[in-house]
């Protein structure tokens, strides 16, 4: 009996010992830190997102706030390439209260952008028959710059909602011109936050020279996806 | 004192601080209320209009790391690091593999520039022509077209050494010649340069006898040269090689 019993209570504890042990020496699951999985979950959305861009035959850009670009691309290929200096995040305020929402500006693709001012294609039309023979000389085209003078700020407004807002560096000195161009700024905005779409705005600063060239040569309906990262400037 | 006439017409000087009295200019008068209550309101209206518009507008602030984030991405479940991180290089590697591996042509069609680049090396930076945007008309309710070089991702399909241009309808339609109905009459021989790159659909790179044009849209879709760049594009292209116009 007592042999019995001493049986039964070594097999317990063999038992319990293997399931104290087994655990152990199982395949373990590493855990890191909240933050570092937080990241990578970010990654691999924002991976994704590009992947997903990148497959289709449509432009996009790439705001990396890290590495302070701003890329236009098609088909992962960067086409261009321009620095920022700032990014910044507008929120519509009327009478003190402020609007819009942050949430998720990171984790979605923004389509169909339009830019703000629209960039008219100034077209010139030739009609040739006999009452018009044809032009003896084409005249000279003007300077893309001639043609497509950028204004020092302009929006990329897309269907859900966010707005690009692209600055020229050095657009708000303190010249004569400047203070107009800030103050016209100032109206447009409050307009903007008492009866317009009241939407987010991302604004990035370019140099000048870019924020020209860009004005000048983004394709129409272009999409939108921020990066991960913090702002390095 | 005698009083002294002056005829309407003279030209009276006026003394230093009088008032200008020049035509043309408009005097404006400030209407002040003389009930001090509607004083009083006016201030009102003004201060609170004030303050609306000072309150009212676009509030910037620097884009800090968690800007953006939804609250569903920012606290995310306990996970496994290593699967995460494998599925992670394995979508970075994906999508390295869209990018070209040797080299390609970007073009910047709207401000004339052409970038021969590989990886992230730009081997050439050109100045070049593309399409005019000019719309031709044939006559009335005839034909039209418009030379716009299109945007997108091509391929370079055929190299070509000394490339001969066959015109199109619309190159006779915008001398106002008849269109030849023999193809020979539409070969023109040495203005597209030394050598082409034909990217499909009639459209090439091609070189030029107009240099002086280069960095202005003046070509009917095209994208148009100078002899060095073309000659150096030319030698380091492949057919193949990816073209991409924006």
């Amino acid at each position: 009996m007592t042999f019995a019993i001493r049986r039964s209570v070594t097999r317990a504890v063999a038992a319990l010992a293997v399931l104290l042990v087994v655990p152990t020496h199982a395949p373990a699951i590493e855990e890191g830190p909240a933050s570092e999985i937080s990241d990578l979950h970010r990654s691999i959305a924002s991976l994704r997102g590009q992947i997903e861009l990148a497959s289709g035959d449509d432009f996009y850009l790439l705001l990396d706030p890290a590495g302070a670009t701003l890329e236009l691309v098609l088909h992962g290929v960067v086409l261009q390439s321009y620095a920022v200096s700032s990014i910044e995040v507008g929120r519509p305020r009327v009478v003190y209260v402020e609007g819009g929402a942050a949430d998720g500006l990171r984790d979605r693709v923004w389509t169909h952008g339009e830019m703000h001012p629209v960039r008219e294609h100034d077209r010139l039309e030739i009609r040739v028959d006999e009452a018009n023979p044809a032009p003896e000389e084409i005249p000279v085209p003007p300077t893309p710059e001639e043609r497509y003078p950028a204004p020092d700020r302009w929006l990329v407004r897309y269907a859900e909602g966010l707005s690009l807002e692209v600055v020229a560096a050095d657009s708000t000195d303190s010249s004569s011109f400047g203070l107009w161009s800030a103050l016209a700024h100032r109206a447009a905005d409050l307009a903007a936050a008492l009866f317009g779409d009241r939407g987010t705005r991302l604004r990035v600063e370019l140099a000048r020279e870019d924020a020209g060239t860009l004005y000048r040569s983004l394709p129409p309906a272009t999409s939108l996806l921020i990066l991960p990262g913090e702002s390095g400037r | 004192m005698p009083e002294t006439r002056i005829p309407r017409d003279a030209d009276v000087p006026f003394p230093a601080g009088a008032l200008d009295r020049r035509p043309g200019r408009v005097a404006i008068v400030a209407v002040v209320p003389r009930s001090r209550v509607a004083r009083i309101a006016i201030a009102i209206v003004a201060v609170v209009a004030a303050v609306v518009v000072w309150g009212t507008g676009y509030v910037y602030r620097p884009m800090a790391a968690d800007d953006g984030r939804s609250i569903a991405s920012a606290a995310p479940a306990p996970e496994n690091p290593a699967r995460l991180r494998s599925e992670r290089d394995k979508l970075a590697a994906a999508l390295r593999k869209k990018t070209p591996s040797g080299h390609y042509i970007v073009v910047d069609q709207t401000n004339n520039r052409l970038y021969l680049k590989r990886g992230e090396e730009t081997v050439l930076s050109a100045v070049c022509s593309a399409g005019s945007g000019m719309i031709l008309h044939e006559g009335e309710g005839g034909r039209s077209w418009i030379f716009d070089t299109p945007r997108g991702a091509f391929k370079v399909r055929n190299k070509i050494e000394n490339p001969v241009w066959r015109k199109p309808d619309w190159a006779f339609v915008e001398e106002n010649k008849p269109i030849p109905a023999d193809p020979s009459e539409r070969l023109e021989y040495g203005s597209l340069g030394e050598y082409g790159l034909y990217l499909g659909d009639g459209y090439l790179i091609h070189g030029t006898l107009y240099e002086r044009l280069l960095g202005r849209s003046v070509t009917h879709g095209c994208i148009r040269l100078g002899r060095d760049d073309l000659r150096q594009v030319y030698r380091e292209t492949r057919i193949g090689t990816p073209v991409f116009i924006f």
